[in-house]
């Protein structure tokens, strides 16, 4: 068969510009948008997955690290020290705070860990050192960006003046980055000798399950293993986030399929007579929607290409100037976009295809 | 399948109603019409006689409100759509005034699209459409878009189009209007050959008094019926359409009527009579043949 579709779409390079750049830059956004809601997802627990503690011991009904305060009283320490099969109790005191850098608002989670037990302290260091002294800090690389905070300079924490020692890697979480200090100086910042917030348990091997069981029997806490305390705070991410991502990715998708639609529709239409002529010829109605189809797809799939050049291009460029921009393009996603796309072109085409095949073909005889 | 003696074309009784209740219009009225192999049909009349009505139903485009129309054989009056599709495809060829080339395909893509929608192999589609090119004289425009070619040479194309699936009946609307006299009688030609030469049945609509030239009959339209039949003769000297009426010279001899364009043609014609050569052998033959 010959390609009247690409010859169609080929004449009117102008046209097909607009409708592969239509069906591109709604695939683009759609990545974008896909790969920030997994760099979210994947980073924003990026710190709580690598701490090495088996369980994660809460004040019960807390639902996550940031949304919901955890107290627990120190005084449980000896009770779930006592546990058969429990190794170790680590403390985790954190708070999510206001404070100002450089005279400007900033919010950070201020970490305080035990620096001779760093569990829950920096996990990655890429400038500095990795453990503070008391009224040091070391915070988050793209804290430091947005602030740009440099090794050696002060910030103010509720009116005590901490000297940045180290930039760490991997404590973003988007709303907040995580900062370290002392556990003395945050015990000191929060008020909080003798409460923590969150019991770090390592198990024996094999007692996990066990302990677990055990801790849940005990009135005031709840036990965790570390999957179900990140599902947790994915949960919340995606209750946040994925209602937004969905009703985005529903207007790029109808923005994309209006776009390769109106101008595969005036396309056809413009050779309306043309495909009467083909009909009258002998032209079945399904060799006319292949036609019209072929068209719809061209452009779907040449956008497609196109957009997910732009996205990484773009993936490329904004982190550079943006750096709480994190994404991770899965290759399930760019498969699932493809589909899209096509799905798209398909839409696309089906009302050019009812407004063609009701073209009576004796019509051609009127000239 | 078309049994031996039967026309290409045949409709019998054909009426196409438009409208309903009081409003309607009979746009073809009870019409019978033939049309055999290698027979040249020209249908004339008003503008509104159903003309067009009728060579649309001819070519499984239009069904018709009564009577029956038979292609090759076939009945096709009452025919589901695929099958008229499948009929215009293998048994029609269509040749329109205004060319209706596809303007994004080159000329031997036009000539290749039928071939494409019946599916036939591309090794030989291509060695079709180049035989019919070069048939038509356009070997030299087959990768030209159909906007650089003068007007003779785009209905060129249309003819070459209509004949790629060789198809039994032609059906042309108007071929010549948009052509100048010299390019609309280079068409005619070129109609006629596809009759004589090719074998086809060629029914043409048209205005143009010149085509009157290559028709062996014409027939009259009006308000949807056929008025009269006009046969035409073929000079026998010079092979000219001359239509039978009591003005054109004539030469009766040995029972036989022999119509003339001129006196001029009759003379001469007398003569080589006298002389012995052409009595048992005219130039051309009623149909318009010439013998050698």
């Amino acid at each position: 068969m010959i390609s009247i579709a690409l010859r169609n779409l080929l004449a009117e390079r102008t046209r097909f510009a607009i409708s592969v750049g239509g069906v591109a830059f709604s695939v683009m956004l759609i990545l974008i948008i896909l790969s920030l809601y997994q760099g979210w997802q994947i980073k924003a627990t990026q710190y709580i997955r690598g701490i090495k503690a088996d369980l994660w011991v809460t004040q019960p009904g807390s639902a996550d690290i940031t949304n919901s305060a955890s107290f627990l009283p120190n005084t449980f320490i000896p009770e779930l020290e006592k546990i058969e099969g429990v190794e170790k109790v680590h403390r985790f005191v954190g708070k999510p705070i206001n404070f100002k850098i450089k005279g400007k608002e900033a919010n950070a989670y201020i970490v305080g860990f035990d620096t001779s037990d760093p569990i829950s302290g920096p996990q990655k260091i890429v400038q500095g050192k990795a453990l503070p002294s008391d009224g040091e800090i070391i915070v988050d690389q793209v804290l430091a960006k947005n602030s740009k905070l440099e090794v050696g300079e002060t910030v103010e924490i509720f009116g005590s003046s901490f000297q940045v020692v180290g930039i760490a890697e991997g404590a973003n979480m988007f709303l907040f980055q995580f900062s370290f200090i002392t556990l003395a100086d945050a015990q000191q910042l929060f008020q909080t000798s003798e409460f923590s917030n969150f019991f770090l348990i390592e198990t024996a091997e094999g007692q996990l399950e066990e302990v677990k069981k055990t801790i849940n029997e005990i009135s005031g806490v709840e036990a965790l293993s570390a999957e179900e305390f990140v599902d947790r705070n994915r949960r919340s991410i995606d209750e946040v986030f994925l209602p937004i991502i969905a009703v985005l990715v529903f207007i790029s998708v109808l923005v994309g399929t209006t776009v390769i639609g109106l101008t595969i529709y005036t396309a056809t239409i413009e050779k309306a007579r043309e495909f009467g002529v083909i009909k009258a010829i002998g032209g079945s109605n399904l060799q006319i929607y292949r036609i019209i189809f072929e068209q719809s797809l061209v452009s779907g799939v040449v956008g497609y290409i196109l957009g997910v050049a732009l996205t990484y291009l773009l993936l490329w460029l904004i982190p550079q100037q943006v750096p709480v921009f994190v994404t991770v393009t899965r290759h399930q996603d760019l498969v699932g976009v493809f589909i899209l796309a096509n799905t798209m072109s398909a839409l696309a085409s089906y009302i050019p295809v009812r407004r063609i095949l009701s073209i009576d073909p004796a019509e051609v005889f009127r000239s | 399948m078309r049994l031996p003696g039967e026309p290409t074309l045949k409709l019998r009784g054909v009426t196409k109603i438009y409208g309903f209740g009081n409003i309607q219009v009979r746009a073809v009225d009870t019409v019978d019409l033939e049309a055999w192999q290698g027979e040249v049909v020209l249908i004339m009349g008003p503008s509104g006689s159903g003309k067009t009505t009728l060579i649309t139903m001819a070519g499984a485009l239009l069904r018709p409100s009564d009577g029956s129309i038979k292609i090759d054989g076939e009945e096709i009056s009452n025919a589901p759509n695929k099958a008229l599709t499948q009929i215009r495809r293998a048994k029609v060829g269509f040749i329109f005034q205004s060319f209706n080339l596809l303007q994004n395909l080159t000329v031997l893509e036009n000539v290749l699209v039928p071939l494409s929608l019946a599916h036939v192999p591309s090794s030989l589609s291509i060695r079709k459409a180049n035989g019919l090119l070069d048939a038509f004289d356009l070997s030299a425009r087959a990768s030209f878009s159909p906007a650089r070619l003068s007007g003779g040479e785009k209905q060129r194309v249309s003819i070459a189009r209509a004949l790629a699936n060789d198809p039994k009946l032609i059906l042309a609307d108007e071929p010549t209007a948009n052509l100048d006299s010299r390019r609309g009688r280079e068409v005619m030609r070129l109609l006629r050959g596809v009759a004589k030469n090719m074998g086809k049945t060629v029914v043409v609509v048209s205005h143009d008094e010149r085509l009157k030239e290559i028709a062996d009959r014409i027939l009259w339209m009006e308000d949807g019926r056929f008025k009269e039949t006009e046969i035409l003769e073929y000079d026998p000297n010079c092979g000219t359409r001359v239509e039978k009426n009591t003005t054109t010279p004539q030469l009766v001899t040995l029972n036989k009527t022999y119509y003339f364009c001129s006196k001029d043609c009759k003379e001469e014609y007398e003569k080589r009579i006298a002389e012995g050569e052409e009595q048992k052998s005219p130039n051309y033959d009623r149909l318009g043949n010439r013998k050698f």
